[in-house]
């Protein structure tokens, strides 16, 4: 009995040849017709605006700081949250260490290395990571799994995510942004918090994912 | 009769066995006969809780999905690019799927190739049992629906839960799901309320608000994704040249499965395939605002060979202790791949924007196509997967009105495929009794228009048979086939005065017009 691969690619071949336009391109690639967009003409200040304000559709909040704010407007951003018992811990990617002592706002600091699957569930209220690119058209964040982030994981289970971006980081859309990346670590899209429109399709923030999304934006 | 996997032998004998699954329930008992969609929709349509669900619903989508598509400059040129890709990988699918094979295997996953749906079963349960589990997770996924794989991990020992609220809702509920994207649509916020009451949620505690539900809903799920071993997934796209895998959706439970637990087994259909990463950036522009209508969606998972599980970043878990396999299904689709007109059914990314403008399925509702794939593209898609005569009455549950193919953004001719499956379907019904009526009067229909003095006498015949015998025909003609099927839910028009033809002669036809 042939197996099931050869079976499948037999049918598939029998199927394709069967045809009377089944041309076999094996190995061209359709032609790359360009994918013309009208924000790639876009300033760095018109695309950081378009950026803030696509997050900003997700129902996210955008902060707008200078390079060397971020250490004070973290922890100002941080005061006004309304943590509930127990999440006493703020998760923080390497690069973003250096900028706090042990504590910001009353939360202890914490690296990844340090913290457990159960801590993100029940200790950590949110992450403060920096990520890899910004896409201006969709309002998307994506991380690319490297070393200087913050592990899928601390992104994903506790409630609130806080992610720092430079404005150097923001490109016009996807067009380039995926193909950019190594692929042998997992790249993560994120727009917007969590959300689910299942019911009556009336959208509700914060399913399993983080009910809030915070990004600052380094401005030069 | 009974298969292997001592489930019961659907009514169609002659159909391979794992093919029937794509039909629902009442297709699949051996003690009644197969429901026509005329009296499933005949049933829904009366349904107002769930008409009004699901017109708040495709009308709302709607809305915002002309929004952020008129926001996209370059949008058919897209829609164009994304076709071709399609089509090429199509052509091209067997080169692709070896491709895509070896560049998984070398980043460290296993693949598995199933012919059918008993087969992807049996390679799903043998590796869950594997890995030791008793339980999975699952990430909405059609295709898994398709192969009925819940119900046959149950009846061996396996407890699979799903993971994104409308399937749970669905799941708990044991209700078929009537829309792709949301398939609890035909529920009302109280009506999930009490389903939760009855299932995990204690008695009086919930609020009928959807805020609270899907907080319920969390908390609920949180346990399960932090305890289970195994997840289950679909797939969006299969990238050929690097062996990744995309995952697209928007409450957070994707992203659990495919980062919390150590085995995750993804089933994926072998159209799914596409060559390159930048084919991925195509698609990704296209398929949000073409299903929610948002500009993006908010989660999208890329991984390539493995998953972004715990061990590629924290220390718990040993290498050795993790797993990633992935399941490539045909099921039909070679079938499908074979007829020159309908493989283009192959190249649905299922974003439910056809479902959405389709005036037909807005008003009878997924559960009348009594399919997984409901709307037009299931019209299309199930009869061709299922290769079944029967099936192919779905292409009928349509106007041919073509929004679906303006919308789609793949470009599938939809109201061709539905005339070519319609003209097999009759070409299957040729020798029947109906059949001959049908084709006999359509002979007759053919030398009466075709012959301007009978053309004269049939017309003046009608006016006068509807004069005299339309009010008895209205009252008796539903006892009459073959004109039963239309008088049913139609009423015979008054007789004119005079046809258009005899206005025209005689210079009376501005004052008929006016009329």
């Amino acid at each position: 009995m042939p197996s099931s691969k050869s079976e499948i690619l037999q049918r598939i071949r029998q199927a394709n040849t069967s045809q009377s336009n089944g041309v076999r391109t094996q190995s061209t690639l359709i032609g790359t017709a360009p994918l013309g967009k009208e924000e790639s003409g876009l300033g760095r200040d018109d695309l950081v605006k378009l950026f803030i304000e696509r997050v900003e559709d997700y129902r996210s909040t955008m902060v707008e700081i200078g390079t060397d704010a971020l250490a004070s407007s973290f922890e100002s951003v941080l005061s006004k949250i309304d943590a509930p018992r127990g999440l006493d811990t703020i998760c923080v990617s390497t690069p973003l260490m250096s900028l706090f002592s042990n504590t910001v706002a009353g939360f202890q600091i914490a690296h990844p290395d340090q913290l457990t699957l159960n801590d993100y569930n029940t200790k950590v209220l949110g992450t403060l990571t920096s990520c890899a690119v910004g896409l201006a058209t969709s309002g998307t964040i994506i991380f690319n799994s490297s070393d200087d982030e913050a592990p899928p994981i601390s992104t994903l289970v506790p409630d609130h995510l806080f992610v720092v971006i430079n404005e150097s980081q923001i490109v016009p859309d996807i067009v380039g942004a995926i193909t950019a990346h190594d692929i042998g670590r997992p790249l993560t899209m994120v727009s917007g918090p969590s959300a689910t429109s299942d019911i009556e399709l009336a959208r509700v923030e914060g399913v399993h994912g983080p009910r809030n999304l915070t990004v600052f934006v380094l401005r030069q | 009769m009974s298969t292997d996997s001592g489930r019961p032998e659907g009514p169609n004998e002659g159909i391979p066995r794992a093919n029937t699954w794509l039909l629902r329930t009442e297709h699949r008992d051996q003690q009644r006969s197969p429901v026509s969609f005329k009296s499933r929709s005949t049933r829904e349509i009366r349904n107002l809780q769930m008409r009004k669900n699901i017109s708040h619903a495709t009308s709302t989508i709607r809305e915002k999905r002309k929004k952020v598509v008129s926001e996209v400059e370059n949008w058919e040129e897209l829609r164009t690019r994304a076709a071709q890709i399609k089509q090429h990988t199509l052509s091209n699918l067997d080169f692709y799927l070896e491709e895509y094979e070896r560049n998984v295997t070398e980043a460290g996953g296993q693949v598995h190739w199933a012919r059918d749906a008993t087969e992807a079963r049996q390679i799903a349960l043998e590796l869950v049992r594997e890995s030791g589990a008793q339980s999975v997770i699952k990430v909405k996924s059609m295709v898994t629906e398709e192969i009925g794989l819940n119900d046959f991990l149950v009846e061996n020992g396996i407890e699979p839960t799903e993971t994104d609220l409308a399937e749970l809702i669905c799941q708990l509920a044991g209700d078929e799901s009537s829309h792709i994207l949301v398939p609890a649509i035909h529920r009302n916020r109280v009506e999930i309320r009490d389903i939760f009451e009855a299932t995990f949620a204690k008695k009086g505690t919930l609020e009928a608000e959807p805020s609270k539900i899907a907080e319920a809903a969390r908390q609920h799920l949180r346990e399960k994704f932090l305890e289970s071993k195994v997840a289950i997934t679909g797939g969006n796209f299969l990238v050929a040249e690097t062996g990744s895998v995309a995952i697209v959706e928007s409450e957070g439970n994707g992203r659990m499965c495919l980062t919390l637990p150590n085995n995750v087994i993804s089933i994926v259909g072998i159209e799914k395939l596409i060559p390159t990463m930048e084919d991925l950036e195509v698609f990704l522009t296209l398929l949000p605002r073409s299903s929610t209508g948002e500009r993006m969606n908010p989660y999208t998972t890329i991984w390539t060979g493995r998953p972004p599980a715990q061990l590629e970043l924290g220390k718990e878990t040993p290498f050795n202790e993790k797993s990633y396999h992935i399941i490539l299904l045909d099921n039909g689709r070679t079938r499908v791949l074979s007829d020159e007109i309908g493989k283009q059914a192959l190249s649905c990314i299922r974003c439910s924007a056809c479902l959405n403008v389709c005036p037909v399925y807005e008003r009878v509702g997924g559960h009348s196509y009594e399919s997984v794939y409901p709307g037009p593209i299931g019209a299309i898609l199930t009869p061709q997967l299922v290769g079944d005569p029967l099936a192919g009455e779905l292409a009928f549950a349509s106007t041919l009105c073509g929004a679906c193919y303006e919308v789609c953004p793949v470009k599938i001719n939809i109201p061709e495929i539905l005339i070519h499956l319609r003209s097999i379907h009759s070409d299957h019904k040729r020798d029947t009794v109906l059949g001959n009526i049908e084709r006999g009067s359509f002979g007759v229909v053919g030398i009466v228009m075709g012959n301007t003095n009978l053309f004269n006498i049939a017309t003046a015949s009608v006016s006068r048979i509807l004069k005299y015998g339309g009010p008895v025909l209205n009252r008796v003609g539903k006892y009459l086939p073959p004109i039963n099927g239309w008088i049913e839910s139609r009423t015979l028009p008054d007789a004119p005065k005079e046809t258009l033809r005899d206005a025209y002669r005689k210079g009376t036809l501005d004052a008929l017009l006016k009329k």
